[in-house]
């Protein structure tokens, strides 16, 4: 008999939703796709309906229901914090408390009433331990080492572990509040982003700065132990006892209060970025050659938030001692659903595991998908001025025509994508090769003043040509950054090494240093997306395409959304973010929207379009 | 369909007596109130104590503006009373309660331990020292998430003094309540 396991994450970050189907992902949202409110995290009544529908049952059809963490043993860390705190740290109290009184302490009634009919077992895992079986299960390693690392779950902050077939054990564990998620989480704050979606800002501004912060850092914030576990001076912080991240502690040690959001950001907040990326990949590389020593495996597998930073997977990649790497592209809490299930799958039923060669996240290409019928409809109904292409040969041609003109593409093709990144059916694609195209994506499309590069999505095959990547390693899931090659770098003259020492970040970025300089950093690295046939379909074959009239098999891609906007789910929202924003093609299926050709009077509110977003800015 | 054609109308007399026999009710127990309470505290004259809250309430059955003038003065007033409550109750529970509480200790270790060459907590040893530390793969169940089960577990007990102040909340939360925190922090729970 078929067995249908779903998986939800709410109430803390990003909820999402996850269908199981024999152990097989069947799909999986994210919440906020729909709501359209960033890093949602009310129950995903929407993902479920969606999962439900994919799945082709109902509520009461469900054999079990596996929620992505303990809100009991949550909430044991909360009390025994308040209590380490007391009588300081009311702010925080006031906060919390109407919260668990309300809600987190009726959780199984709450899901169940969201689930009518559903009688079937409803699970509670363990927060690292969903996060740990998100990266081990669906990875294509039939043993293989674990590391989960976030800010923080129930008390774990994060955990070491060995899975084999259809087993994992997190034999380890670090606790609240020592924590290297919390610790980045803190200078991200300090220099002025928002937490828990900034992160990957100070990631990018890294490479402007100098590390000249990491001793101080390593004398007064935190000791790190040959085993890369760490104890944090909660002197310098204040996320246990207040609404802050950083003590005033902290901000005598590094000379002023936190940057404003907003404002201008100087040589000191990017040289806090250097450093505190440097001591972030120096905890991790001692954490996974500890792990390594303690497991012997030759693989590794990552999940938690911290995962998310490509700059230090692609050092652990290249300077660990581990051969293979997987990490789960739903790294933060929204992988937590599917961990979640897995767990419930594997080590609840004791299911047997068959690793894929590939891996079982199918492309994580899990979300919907719209048919051309359907999307005819709606452009009718909306007035839109398109085109419907019978094949497909012909429909690649033209955008990869459109593409090396130097066109604004908005690619929408195929499932959603499930984790934070778009990966070629939601994305906004441009030639990489264009010293304008940077400029134009950020200003016109995303309407904001970026000083981080796009990324690059590169045919699988020529990966290792145009990036420091082994030719047998894939990063199908953009989570590896790696430097350009020697030989598509471009020297600087005189003048770009001037801009080079300008303090406008956007002008440095603007100095061309390689071929493709749309995707190439400061410092020469890429978060690269290697694209293949098999997980990719309909986008490899357009970079094929392209690759065959222009001789370059790298691409811009970048997610298809405004500033502050979560990633487009439906060809409507496609449709009013291509109306809103300067992009010069859409392309909803087989269907190609020029703008050029689209009535003016159908052009939205561009204003109230931003200002919708505007409150979550990322 | 003339049956259900009639249905709206019907629908809104039947929301009308209900909402005027509401205001009545309310009149009278306000009429009742006053007087009671002003007779209990020695006034000469608790019938024009009742007759100021007939006079107060009992436009509102007539009059729409005074109805309505008098729900949004009602929920204004719940509204802030329950703020109040809630605010009182938070400041008993944190500062009595758990202050008192606190000096017992807490299992949040902040001090650096002297010679410390490992911060890594082996999981499956210590899970008979206290609540989190589970065997892994192990899950929970419905029943398993009350606080009830968190306070049987050692050195627990005390949570059970919570379980009111939970209760209360239950009765004193806010739905309008913006519970999104500042950017500027992390979110805990």
């Amino acid at each position: 008999m078929t067995n249908h396991i779903l998986g939800i994450s709410a109430f803390y970050h990003d909820s999402a939703a996850v269908i199981l189907r024999d152990g097989e992902i069947v799909a999986a949202a994210q919440e906020e796709r729909f709501t359209r409110h960033k890093h949602d995290p009310r129950f995903p009544a929407n993902a479920v309906t969606f999962c439900l529908a994919e799945a082709g049952i109902a509520a009461c059809d469900l054999d079990a229901v596996a929620f992505y963490e303990q809100p009991l043993v949550k909430w044991d860390r909360l009390v025994e914090t308040f209590l380490a705190y007391a009588p300081r740290g009311f702010e925080l109290f006031e906060e919390a408390m109407p919260a668990w009184g309300e809600l987190k302490l009726q959780l199984p009634t709450r899901i169940r009433g969201e689930l009518p009919g559903f009688a079937g077992e409803l699970y509670f895992a363990h927060h690292h331990e969903s996060h740990a079986a998100s990266a081990f299960f669906p990875s294509p390693f039939a043993d293989a080492a674990i590391l989960t690392v976030d800010a923080v779950g129930e008390w774990s902050t994060s955990a070491l572990g060995h899975g084999h077939g259809n087993r994992l054990d997190l034999s380890h564990e670090q606790r609240f509040p020592h924590s290297l998620g919390m610790l980045y989480s803190a200078f991200t704050h300090y220099c002025g982003f928002r937490v828990n979606s900034g992160e990957y800002k100070l990631m990018g501004l890294a490479p402007y700065g100098k590390p000249r912060f990491v001793d101080l850092i390593l004398k007064r914030l935190i000791r790190i132990m040959d085993d890369g576990s760490l104890w944090l001076d909660m002197a310098y912080f204040q996320y246990a006892s207040g609404l802050t991240m950083t003590s005033p502690l902290f901000h005598e040690l590094f000379d002023g209060p936190p940057r404003a959001p907003e404002g201008l950001i100087t040589q000191k907040e990017m040289d806090l970025a250097a450093s505190i990326q440097v001591v972030c990949e120096e905890v991790l590389l001692r954490t996974v050659r500890y792990l390594h020593a303690l497991t012997g495996a030759q693989n590794l597998v990552m999940a938690g938030g911290v995962a998310l930073n490509c700059v230090a997977n692609g050092r652990i990649l290249r300077e660990g001692p581990f051969e293979n790497l997987w990490i789960q592209p739903a790294a933060g809490d929204a992988g937590g659903a599917l961990g979640a299930a897995l767990l419930i799958w594997h080590h609840e039923l004791d299911n047997p595991r068959q690793p894929q060669s590939t891996d079982a996240q199918k492309g994580s290409l899990l979300g919907p998908a719209f048919n051309n019928d359907d999307i005819s409809i709606l452009l009718d109904s909306l007035g839109a001025t398109y085109e419907r292409i019978a094949g497909e040969d012909k429909l690649l041609d033209r955008v990869a025509q459109l593409i090396a003109a130097e066109k604004v593409v908005g690619w929408f093709q195929g499932r959603m994508e499930f984790g934070p990144r778009a990966l070629g059916c939601r994305s906004i694609i441009g030639d990489a090769r264009s010293p304008r195209m940077q400029q134009k994506m950020n200003v016109s499309i995303k309407f904001r003043e970026s000083f981080r590069p796009f990324a690059p999505c590169v045919l699988r095959e020529h990966a290792d040509e145009y990036f420091d990547l082994r030719e047998d390693v894939e990063s199908p899931y953009m989570l590896l950054v790696a430097p350009v090659r020697d030989r598509w770098r471009t020297a600087l003259n005189e003048a770009d090494r001037v801009k080079m020492e300008d303090p406008d970040l956007r002008v440095r970025l603007s100095v061309a240093r390689s071929s493709v300089p749309a995707i190439t950093h400061v410092d020469y690295s890429a978060r690269v997306q290697t694209v293949d046939a098999s997980r990719h379909g309909r986008y490899y074959r357009l970079m094929k395409r392209f690759f065959e009239y222009t001789g370059c098999p790298v691409i811009v891609n970048t997610s298809f959304n405004i500033r502050g906007e979560p990633i487009v789910c439906t060809p409507e929202d496609a449709y009013r973010c291509f109306m809103a924003t300067d992009m010069d093609c859409l392309v909803l299926e087989n269907h190609i929207l020029i703008k050029e050709d689209q009535a003016f009077s159908m052009l939205p509110d561009i204003d109230a379009y931003r200002k919708q977003y505007s409150g979550a800015l990322d | 369909m003339p049956w259900t054609s009639a249905l709206p109308p019907l629908t809104i007399s039947f929301r009308r007596a209900e909402v005027i026999a509401f205001w009545t009710v309310a009149t009278a127990v306000l009429v009742l109130v006053l007087g009671i309470t002003a007779k209990a505290l020695g006034s000469t004259t608790p019938l024009s104590w009742a007759v100021t809250g007939f006079v107060v309430l009992v436009p509102g059955i007539v009059s729409r503006t005074w109805f309505e003038f008098g729900v949004r003065g009602w929920n204004k007033g719940v509204r802030w009373l329950t703020a109040a409550m809630r605010a009182y109750l938070l400041r008993i529970c944190y500062y009595v309660v758990l202050n008192s509480v606190s000096h017992t200790g807490s299992a949040l270790e902040l001090a650096v331990r002297k010679g410390d060459v490992s911060r890594w907590i082996r999981r499956n040893d210590r899970s008979s020292e206290g609540f989190g530390f589970l065997r892994t793969g192990s899950v929970a169940r419905d029943d398993d998430q009350s606080l009830l089960a968190l306070a049987r577990g050692p050195g627990r007990a005390w949570l059970v003094s919570l379980m009111p102040v939970v209760l209360l909340l239950m009765l004193l939360r806010d739905e309008a309540q913006d519970s999104s925190l500042p950017s500027s922090t992390y979110t805990l729970y």
